[in-house]
Protein backbone atom coordinates (compact mmCIF):
# COMPACT_ATOMS: atom_id res chain seq x y z
CA UNK A 1 0.00 0.00 0.00
CA UNK A 2 0.90 3.68 -0.56
CA UNK A 3 0.99 6.04 2.33
CA UNK A 4 -0.75 9.42 1.40
CA UNK A 5 -0.85 12.74 2.54
CA UNK A 6 -4.21 12.44 4.48
CA UNK A 7 -4.08 8.99 6.03
CA UNK A 8 -4.08 9.66 9.94
CA UNK A 9 -0.35 9.69 10.92
CA UNK A 10 -1.02 7.22 13.86
CA UNK A 11 -1.74 4.61 10.85
CA UNK A 12 1.27 5.00 9.32
CA UNK A 13 3.21 3.20 12.60
CA UNK A 14 0.59 0.82 12.88
CA UNK A 15 1.12 -0.32 9.24
CA UNK A 16 4.77 -0.09 9.14
CA UNK A 17 6.50 0.14 12.94
CA UNK A 18 10.28 0.54 11.49
CA UNK A 19 9.10 4.21 10.01
CA UNK A 20 9.11 5.69 13.89
CA UNK A 21 13.08 5.83 13.69
CA UNK A 22 12.55 7.56 10.05
CA UNK A 23 9.41 9.72 11.87
CA UNK A 24 12.62 10.57 14.76
CA UNK A 25 14.62 11.43 11.86
CA UNK A 26 12.74 14.22 10.52
CA UNK A 27 12.29 15.99 14.39
CA UNK A 28 8.67 14.37 14.71
CA UNK A 29 7.68 13.26 17.79
CA UNK A 30 5.29 10.74 18.95
CA UNK A 31 1.65 11.87 20.32
CA UNK A 32 0.40 12.59 16.92
CA UNK A 33 -3.48 12.58 18.44
CA UNK A 34 -5.58 12.04 14.74
CA UNK A 35 -3.58 14.00 12.96
CA UNK A 36 -3.24 13.38 9.02
CA UNK A 37 0.04 13.32 7.83
CA UNK A 38 -0.09 16.53 6.45
CA UNK A 39 -1.36 18.52 9.34
CA UNK A 40 1.71 16.89 10.77
CA UNK A 41 4.58 17.88 8.69
CA UNK A 42 3.10 21.52 8.32
CA UNK A 43 3.42 21.55 12.29
CA UNK A 44 6.64 20.69 11.98
CA UNK A 45 7.70 22.27 8.70
CA UNK A 46 8.65 19.33 6.54
CA UNK A 47 8.27 18.98 3.17
CA UNK A 48 4.96 16.55 2.73
CA UNK A 49 6.18 14.98 -0.15
CA UNK A 50 9.59 14.40 0.51
CA UNK A 51 8.31 12.67 3.76
CA UNK A 52 5.64 10.61 1.89
CA UNK A 53 8.42 9.65 -0.74
CA UNK A 54 10.63 8.41 2.35
CA UNK A 55 8.52 6.50 4.34
CA UNK A 56 6.87 5.02 1.00
CA UNK A 57 10.33 3.94 -0.54
CA UNK A 58 11.36 2.86 2.72
CA UNK A 59 8.22 0.27 3.11
CA UNK A 60 8.02 -0.54 -0.25
CA UNK A 61 11.18 -1.21 -2.58
CA UNK A 62 9.17 -0.86 -5.95
CA UNK A 63 7.52 2.17 -4.49
CA UNK A 64 8.06 4.97 -7.75
CA UNK A 65 8.92 8.22 -6.78
CA UNK A 66 5.85 10.72 -7.97
CA UNK A 67 7.59 13.18 -10.35
CA UNK A 68 4.89 15.86 -9.87
CA UNK A 69 5.39 16.38 -6.46
CA UNK A 70 9.37 15.44 -6.37
CA UNK A 71 10.49 19.52 -6.22
CA UNK A 72 11.44 19.21 -2.91
CA UNK A 73 15.14 21.26 -1.83
CA UNK A 74 18.38 19.52 -2.02
CA UNK A 75 18.51 21.09 1.42
CA UNK A 76 15.91 19.25 3.17
CA UNK A 77 17.42 15.97 1.37
CA UNK A 78 20.30 16.46 3.11
CA UNK A 79 19.24 17.24 6.09
CA UNK A 80 17.79 14.29 6.34
CA UNK A 81 20.58 12.27 5.11
CA UNK A 82 22.82 13.81 7.53
CA UNK A 83 20.32 13.02 10.77
CA UNK A 84 20.30 9.58 9.18
CA UNK A 85 24.30 9.51 9.72
CA UNK A 86 23.65 10.40 12.94
CA UNK A 87 21.43 7.45 13.72
CA UNK A 88 23.67 4.90 12.36
CA UNK A 89 26.35 6.29 14.49
CA UNK A 90 24.98 7.57 17.88
CA UNK A 91 21.79 5.03 18.34
CA UNK A 92 22.22 1.77 15.61
CA UNK A 93 25.99 0.66 15.49
CA UNK A 94 26.51 1.14 19.05
CA UNK A 95 23.51 -1.17 19.70
CA UNK A 96 24.88 -3.63 17.84
CA UNK A 97 28.08 -3.50 19.51
CA UNK A 98 26.81 -3.48 22.60
CA UNK A 99 24.29 -6.89 21.82
CA UNK A 100 27.71 -8.53 20.19
CA UNK A 101 29.13 -7.67 23.58
CA UNK A 102 26.03 -9.45 25.19
CA UNK A 103 26.35 -12.18 23.27
CA UNK A 104 29.75 -12.81 23.68
CA UNK A 105 29.65 -12.09 27.49
CA UNK A 106 26.63 -14.79 28.03
CA UNK A 107 28.20 -17.57 26.10
CA UNK A 108 31.12 -20.42 27.04
CA UNK A 109 32.21 -22.19 23.94
CA UNK A 110 32.12 -19.92 21.80
CA UNK A 111 34.20 -17.54 23.48
CA UNK A 112 37.00 -16.62 21.11
CA UNK A 113 34.58 -17.49 17.92
CA UNK A 114 31.99 -14.83 19.10
CA UNK A 115 35.60 -12.23 19.72
CA UNK A 116 36.15 -12.61 16.00
CA UNK A 117 32.56 -11.07 15.38
CA UNK A 118 32.82 -8.24 17.75
CA UNK A 119 36.06 -7.39 16.00
CA UNK A 120 34.60 -8.00 12.15
CA UNK A 121 31.76 -5.56 13.33
CA UNK A 122 34.59 -3.27 14.54
CA UNK A 123 36.09 -3.26 10.87
CA UNK A 124 32.93 -2.49 9.81
CA UNK A 125 32.46 0.51 11.54
CA UNK A 126 35.28 1.88 10.70
CA UNK A 127 34.28 1.57 6.89
CA UNK A 128 31.00 3.25 8.04
CA UNK A 129 32.46 6.03 9.43
CA UNK A 130 35.07 6.62 6.77
CA UNK A 131 32.16 6.44 4.10
CA UNK A 132 30.08 9.17 5.97
CA UNK A 133 32.63 11.28 6.32
CA UNK A 134 33.84 11.59 3.14
CA UNK A 135 30.41 12.15 2.57
CA UNK A 136 29.86 14.98 5.20
CA UNK A 137 33.11 16.86 4.55
CA UNK A 138 33.38 16.83 0.77
CA UNK A 139 30.06 15.46 -1.13
CA UNK A 140 27.47 17.24 1.07
CA UNK A 141 28.91 20.58 1.08
CA UNK A 142 29.71 20.30 -2.65
CA UNK A 143 25.55 19.59 -3.82
CA UNK A 144 24.67 22.60 -1.32
CA UNK A 145 26.86 24.97 -3.41
CA UNK A 146 25.75 23.51 -6.87
CA UNK A 147 21.99 24.00 -5.44
CA UNK A 148 22.44 27.55 -4.33
CA UNK A 149 24.22 28.40 -7.49
CA UNK A 150 21.54 27.00 -9.38
CA UNK A 151 18.80 28.86 -7.13
CA UNK A 152 20.89 32.32 -7.02
CA UNK A 153 21.90 31.71 -10.76
CA UNK A 154 25.30 33.15 -9.48
CA UNK A 155 28.20 31.11 -8.82
CA UNK A 156 31.36 31.20 -7.22
CA UNK A 157 35.40 30.97 -8.76
CA UNK A 158 35.51 28.09 -6.22
CA UNK A 159 32.68 26.63 -7.31
CA UNK A 160 33.36 26.78 -11.06
CA UNK A 161 37.21 25.34 -10.29
CA UNK A 162 35.42 22.45 -8.33
CA UNK A 163 32.83 21.60 -10.79
CA UNK A 164 35.96 21.68 -13.56
CA UNK A 165 37.46 18.29 -11.55
CA UNK A 166 34.50 17.03 -9.82
CA UNK A 167 31.15 16.04 -10.75
CA UNK A 168 28.24 14.47 -9.16
CA UNK A 169 28.85 11.29 -11.83
CA UNK A 170 32.45 10.89 -9.74
CA UNK A 171 30.18 10.25 -6.29
CA UNK A 172 28.27 8.03 -8.11
CA UNK A 173 31.10 5.94 -9.43
CA UNK A 174 32.97 5.93 -6.22
CA UNK A 175 30.09 5.32 -3.76
CA UNK A 176 30.92 1.90 -2.17
CA UNK A 177 29.20 -0.69 -1.60
CA UNK A 178 28.83 -0.68 2.38
CA UNK A 179 26.57 -3.42 2.53
CA UNK A 180 28.76 -6.35 1.88
CA UNK A 181 30.59 -6.73 5.37
CA UNK A 182 26.83 -6.25 6.82
CA UNK A 183 25.71 -9.33 4.46
CA UNK A 184 28.87 -11.47 5.77
CA UNK A 185 28.11 -10.92 9.16
CA UNK A 186 24.49 -11.86 8.75
CA UNK A 187 25.87 -14.72 7.38
CA UNK A 188 28.16 -15.52 9.54
CA UNK A 189 26.08 -15.61 12.33
CA UNK A 190 23.10 -16.95 11.05
CA UNK A 191 24.87 -19.97 9.13
CA UNK A 192 28.59 -20.20 10.52
CA UNK A 193 28.87 -19.86 13.66
CA UNK A 194 28.23 -22.90 15.34
CA UNK A 195 25.24 -22.82 18.47
CA UNK A 196 25.64 -20.40 20.84
CA UNK A 197 24.87 -21.45 24.54
CA UNK A 198 23.12 -18.00 24.51
CA UNK A 199 20.77 -17.38 21.65
CA UNK A 200 18.28 -14.43 23.01
CA UNK A 201 21.46 -11.85 21.81
CA UNK A 202 22.44 -13.95 19.10
CA UNK A 203 18.78 -13.03 17.90
CA UNK A 204 18.74 -9.64 18.75
CA UNK A 205 21.60 -8.71 16.56
CA UNK A 206 20.48 -10.21 13.86
CA UNK A 207 17.49 -8.54 14.09
CA UNK A 208 19.59 -5.16 14.35
CA UNK A 209 21.57 -5.96 11.52
CA UNK A 210 18.34 -6.58 9.22
CA UNK A 211 17.02 -3.74 10.45
CA UNK A 212 20.72 -1.44 9.37
CA UNK A 213 21.11 -3.12 6.25
CA UNK A 214 17.28 -2.09 5.45
CA UNK A 215 18.26 1.63 6.19
CA UNK A 216 21.27 1.63 4.84
CA UNK A 217 19.74 0.09 1.41
CA UNK A 218 17.17 3.37 1.59
CA UNK A 219 20.11 5.57 2.77
CA UNK A 220 21.92 4.66 -0.66
CA UNK A 221 18.97 4.63 -2.86
CA UNK A 222 18.16 8.36 -1.77
CA UNK A 223 21.54 9.85 -2.29
CA UNK A 224 22.08 7.54 -5.82
CA UNK A 225 18.22 7.74 -7.20
CA UNK A 226 16.72 10.71 -5.36
CA UNK A 227 19.69 13.54 -4.51
CA UNK A 228 22.42 12.86 -7.34
CA UNK A 229 19.89 12.90 -10.59
CA UNK A 230 18.46 16.38 -9.15
CA UNK A 231 22.47 17.60 -8.87
CA UNK A 232 23.36 15.98 -12.65
CA UNK A 233 20.18 18.50 -13.97
CA UNK A 234 21.75 21.46 -12.19
CA UNK A 235 25.15 21.12 -12.95
CA UNK A 236 24.50 20.47 -16.65
CA UNK A 237 22.54 24.03 -16.33
CA UNK A 238 25.27 25.75 -14.72
CA UNK A 239 27.89 24.51 -17.62
CA UNK A 240 25.21 25.94 -20.00
CA UNK A 241 24.28 28.67 -18.43
CA UNK A 242 27.99 30.22 -17.08
CA UNK A 243 29.78 28.61 -20.22
CA UNK A 244 32.22 26.43 -18.15
CA UNK A 245 34.28 24.05 -20.09
CA UNK A 246 34.74 21.11 -18.57
CA UNK A 247 38.88 20.40 -17.80
CA UNK A 248 39.82 17.27 -19.67
CA UNK A 249 42.04 14.87 -17.53
CA UNK A 250 45.35 14.75 -17.37
CA UNK A 251 45.92 11.80 -20.07
CA UNK A 252 44.98 14.17 -22.84
CA UNK B 1 15.34 -30.34 -17.20
CA UNK B 2 16.94 -28.19 -20.46
CA UNK B 3 20.55 -28.73 -21.57
CA UNK B 4 22.98 -26.36 -21.82
CA UNK B 5 24.24 -26.05 -25.32
CA UNK B 6 28.22 -24.79 -25.98
CA UNK B 7 29.99 -23.48 -29.36
CA UNK B 8 33.70 -24.19 -29.29
CA UNK B 9 35.60 -22.05 -31.17
CA UNK B 10 39.31 -23.22 -31.81
CA UNK B 11 41.36 -23.04 -35.10
CA UNK B 12 42.82 -26.31 -34.30
CA UNK B 13 40.83 -29.41 -34.78
CA UNK B 14 42.75 -31.44 -31.60
CA UNK B 15 41.93 -29.27 -29.43
CA UNK B 16 38.30 -28.94 -30.26
CA UNK B 17 37.99 -32.33 -30.23
CA UNK B 18 39.42 -32.18 -26.84
CA UNK B 19 36.74 -29.71 -25.33
CA UNK B 20 33.78 -32.02 -27.37
CA UNK B 21 34.78 -35.18 -25.82
CA UNK B 22 35.43 -33.22 -21.99
CA UNK B 23 32.03 -31.65 -21.93
CA UNK B 24 30.37 -34.46 -23.69
CA UNK B 25 30.84 -36.85 -20.62
CA UNK B 26 29.22 -34.26 -18.27
CA UNK B 27 25.29 -35.11 -18.41
CA UNK B 28 23.04 -31.87 -19.79
CA UNK B 29 25.90 -30.13 -21.36
CA UNK B 30 25.71 -30.53 -25.02
CA UNK B 31 28.30 -29.17 -28.15
CA UNK B 32 25.63 -28.05 -30.64
CA UNK B 33 28.62 -26.84 -33.22
CA UNK B 34 32.38 -26.63 -33.52
CA UNK B 35 33.67 -23.39 -35.71
CA UNK B 36 37.09 -22.40 -36.81
CA UNK B 37 36.60 -18.85 -37.56
CA UNK B 38 34.82 -15.85 -37.13
CA UNK B 39 32.17 -15.81 -40.00
CA UNK B 40 31.33 -19.28 -38.86
CA UNK B 41 30.97 -18.18 -35.45
CA UNK B 42 29.13 -15.12 -35.92
CA UNK B 43 26.47 -17.71 -37.98
CA UNK B 44 26.34 -19.92 -35.58
CA UNK B 45 25.52 -18.48 -32.25
CA UNK B 46 22.93 -16.16 -34.28
CA UNK B 47 21.59 -19.59 -35.14
CA UNK B 48 22.02 -21.50 -32.37
CA UNK B 49 21.45 -19.11 -29.89
CA UNK B 50 23.99 -21.30 -27.52
CA UNK B 51 23.98 -21.22 -23.87
CA UNK B 52 28.05 -21.08 -24.00
CA UNK B 53 30.73 -19.99 -26.51
CA UNK B 54 34.27 -21.66 -25.29
CA UNK B 55 36.76 -19.92 -27.23
CA UNK B 56 40.83 -19.56 -27.51
CA UNK B 57 41.73 -16.32 -26.25
CA UNK B 58 44.01 -15.35 -28.97
CA UNK B 59 41.31 -16.28 -31.50
CA UNK B 60 38.90 -13.88 -29.27
CA UNK B 61 41.11 -11.17 -29.37
CA UNK B 62 41.08 -11.14 -33.27
CA UNK B 63 37.24 -11.23 -33.58
CA UNK B 64 35.15 -7.72 -34.19
CA UNK B 65 34.33 -7.89 -30.56
CA UNK B 66 31.80 -4.73 -30.41
CA UNK B 67 29.67 -7.32 -33.41
CA UNK B 68 30.11 -9.97 -31.13
CA UNK B 69 28.95 -8.31 -28.19
CA UNK B 70 25.87 -7.40 -29.68
CA UNK B 71 25.13 -10.88 -30.94
CA UNK B 72 25.26 -12.31 -27.33
CA UNK B 73 24.00 -9.85 -25.10
CA UNK B 74 20.36 -10.27 -26.50
CA UNK B 75 21.14 -14.12 -26.39
CA UNK B 76 22.23 -14.23 -22.92
CA UNK B 77 25.24 -16.30 -24.71
CA UNK B 78 28.31 -16.39 -22.58
CA UNK B 79 31.61 -16.34 -23.48
CA UNK B 80 34.16 -18.85 -21.94
CA UNK B 81 38.10 -18.10 -22.73
CA UNK B 82 40.38 -20.57 -22.65
CA UNK B 83 44.21 -19.07 -21.27
CA UNK B 84 46.98 -20.68 -20.09
CA UNK B 85 49.89 -19.20 -17.84
CA UNK B 86 51.11 -16.96 -20.25
CA UNK B 87 48.28 -15.18 -21.11
CA UNK B 88 48.60 -11.33 -21.34
CA UNK B 89 46.99 -10.17 -17.42
CA UNK B 90 46.40 -7.14 -18.95
CA UNK B 91 43.24 -8.31 -20.75
CA UNK B 92 41.79 -9.83 -17.78
CA UNK B 93 38.55 -8.79 -16.18
CA UNK B 94 37.31 -10.30 -12.96
CA UNK B 95 33.87 -10.35 -14.35
CA UNK B 96 34.67 -12.70 -17.18
CA UNK B 97 34.70 -16.47 -17.17
CA UNK B 98 37.94 -18.49 -17.99
CA UNK B 99 39.74 -22.03 -18.27
CA UNK B 100 42.66 -22.75 -17.92
CA UNK B 101 44.23 -25.06 -20.66
CA UNK B 102 46.89 -26.01 -19.07
CA UNK B 103 45.20 -27.96 -16.00
CA UNK B 104 44.28 -31.44 -15.81
CA UNK B 105 41.40 -33.44 -17.13
CA UNK B 106 39.73 -33.35 -13.58
CA UNK B 107 40.34 -29.43 -12.96
CA UNK B 108 39.17 -28.85 -16.36
CA UNK B 109 35.89 -30.73 -15.71
CA UNK B 110 35.44 -29.43 -12.73
CA UNK B 111 36.14 -25.40 -13.89
CA UNK B 112 33.89 -26.00 -16.76
CA UNK B 113 31.23 -27.35 -14.53
CA UNK B 114 31.58 -24.67 -11.60
CA UNK B 115 30.97 -21.92 -14.45
CA UNK B 116 28.04 -23.91 -16.40
CA UNK B 117 25.96 -25.09 -13.47
CA UNK B 118 24.55 -22.04 -11.77
CA UNK B 119 23.05 -21.58 -15.36
CA UNK B 120 20.77 -25.11 -15.45
CA UNK B 121 17.45 -24.40 -15.15
CA UNK B 122 16.84 -26.85 -12.52
CA UNK B 123 14.84 -27.02 -9.20
CA UNK B 124 18.01 -27.89 -7.01
CA UNK B 125 21.40 -27.07 -8.61
CA UNK B 126 23.28 -29.23 -6.10
CA UNK B 127 22.30 -30.03 -2.50
CA UNK B 128 25.84 -30.41 -1.23
CA UNK B 129 26.48 -26.61 -2.39
CA UNK B 130 28.04 -24.90 0.56
CA UNK B 131 31.01 -27.34 0.31
CA UNK B 132 34.50 -26.63 -0.82
CA UNK B 133 36.79 -28.98 -2.88
CA UNK B 134 39.82 -29.36 -1.35
CA UNK B 135 41.12 -26.65 -3.70
CA UNK B 136 39.21 -24.08 -3.10
CA UNK B 137 40.34 -24.89 0.45
CA UNK B 138 43.58 -24.60 -0.58
CA UNK B 139 42.92 -21.12 -2.02
CA UNK B 140 40.52 -20.01 0.88
CA UNK B 141 43.82 -20.56 3.39
CA UNK B 142 46.17 -18.20 1.42
CA UNK B 143 42.91 -15.89 1.28
CA UNK B 144 42.30 -15.76 4.70
CA UNK B 145 45.96 -15.31 5.71
CA UNK B 146 45.99 -12.02 3.70
CA UNK B 147 48.23 -13.44 0.14
CA UNK B 148 46.88 -11.62 -3.21
CA UNK B 149 45.58 -13.23 -6.23
CA UNK B 150 49.17 -13.58 -7.65
CA UNK B 151 50.77 -14.79 -4.85
CA UNK B 152 47.91 -17.63 -4.32
CA UNK B 153 48.47 -18.50 -8.21
CA UNK B 154 52.68 -18.85 -7.29
CA UNK B 155 51.87 -21.17 -4.39
CA UNK B 156 49.34 -23.33 -5.08
CA UNK B 157 51.20 -23.63 -9.21
CA UNK B 158 48.36 -22.60 -10.72
CA UNK B 159 47.18 -19.26 -12.92
CA UNK B 160 46.02 -16.48 -11.39
CA UNK B 161 42.69 -16.61 -13.62
CA UNK B 162 42.06 -20.23 -11.87
CA UNK B 163 42.63 -18.31 -8.24
CA UNK B 164 39.99 -16.17 -9.40
CA UNK B 165 37.65 -18.05 -10.90
CA UNK B 166 37.92 -20.43 -7.37
CA UNK B 167 37.40 -17.27 -5.29
CA UNK B 168 34.13 -16.76 -7.37
CA UNK B 169 33.17 -19.95 -6.51
CA UNK B 170 34.08 -19.31 -2.57
CA UNK B 171 32.28 -16.91 -2.65
CA UNK B 172 29.10 -18.01 -4.48
CA UNK B 173 29.05 -21.17 -2.15
CA UNK B 174 29.52 -19.72 1.25
CA UNK B 175 27.54 -16.28 0.24
CA UNK B 176 30.33 -14.54 2.32
CA UNK B 177 32.03 -11.55 0.07
CA UNK B 178 34.83 -9.57 2.56
CA UNK B 179 38.22 -11.26 2.99
CA UNK B 180 37.77 -10.42 6.15
CA UNK B 181 34.24 -12.52 6.15
CA UNK B 182 36.25 -15.46 4.58
CA UNK B 183 39.40 -15.35 7.15
CA UNK B 184 36.42 -16.04 10.00
CA UNK B 185 34.80 -18.24 7.73
CA UNK B 186 38.16 -20.65 7.67
CA UNK B 187 38.59 -19.78 11.24
CA UNK B 188 35.62 -20.93 12.21
CA UNK B 189 35.95 -24.25 10.47
CA UNK B 190 39.58 -24.93 11.51
CA UNK B 191 41.05 -24.26 7.80
CA UNK B 192 42.92 -21.85 8.98
CA UNK B 193 44.63 -21.74 12.62
CA UNK B 194 43.83 -18.11 14.35
CA UNK B 195 47.06 -18.67 16.14
CA UNK B 196 49.32 -18.77 12.60
CA UNK B 197 47.24 -15.69 11.40
FE1 LIG C 1 25.31 8.50 3.30
FE1 LIG D 1 26.51 6.77 1.02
Amino acid sequence: MTFTKDMKMADLIHKNYLLLSIISRFGIPLGFGDKSVEEICNEYNVNTYFFLDIVNSYSNENYITDVQHNNFSIHSIVRYLRKTHKFYIDQIVPEINCLITNLYQNCFQQKDNVKLLLNFFDEYKNELLIHIKREEDVVYPYVLNIENAYETKKISKKLVAQMKNYSINEYLNEHSNIEEKLLDLKNLIIKYLPPTSDYKYRNKVLAKLFQLENDINDHSRIEEKVMAPKILEMEKFLFSHFSIDKQNSSDE
Amino acid sequence: MSKLTFIIANKSFIVRRGLVSTIEELPNFEVVKEVENEINLFKAIDKLTPDFVIINFEFYKSLNIINLNLLIEKRKTKIIKLVDRNTDNDFFKETDFYIDINESKSSIVGQIKDIATPFLESENISINNSILSNREKDVLRYIALGFTNKEVADKLFISIHTVVSHRKNITKKLDIHTVSGLTIYAVLNKIIDIKSS
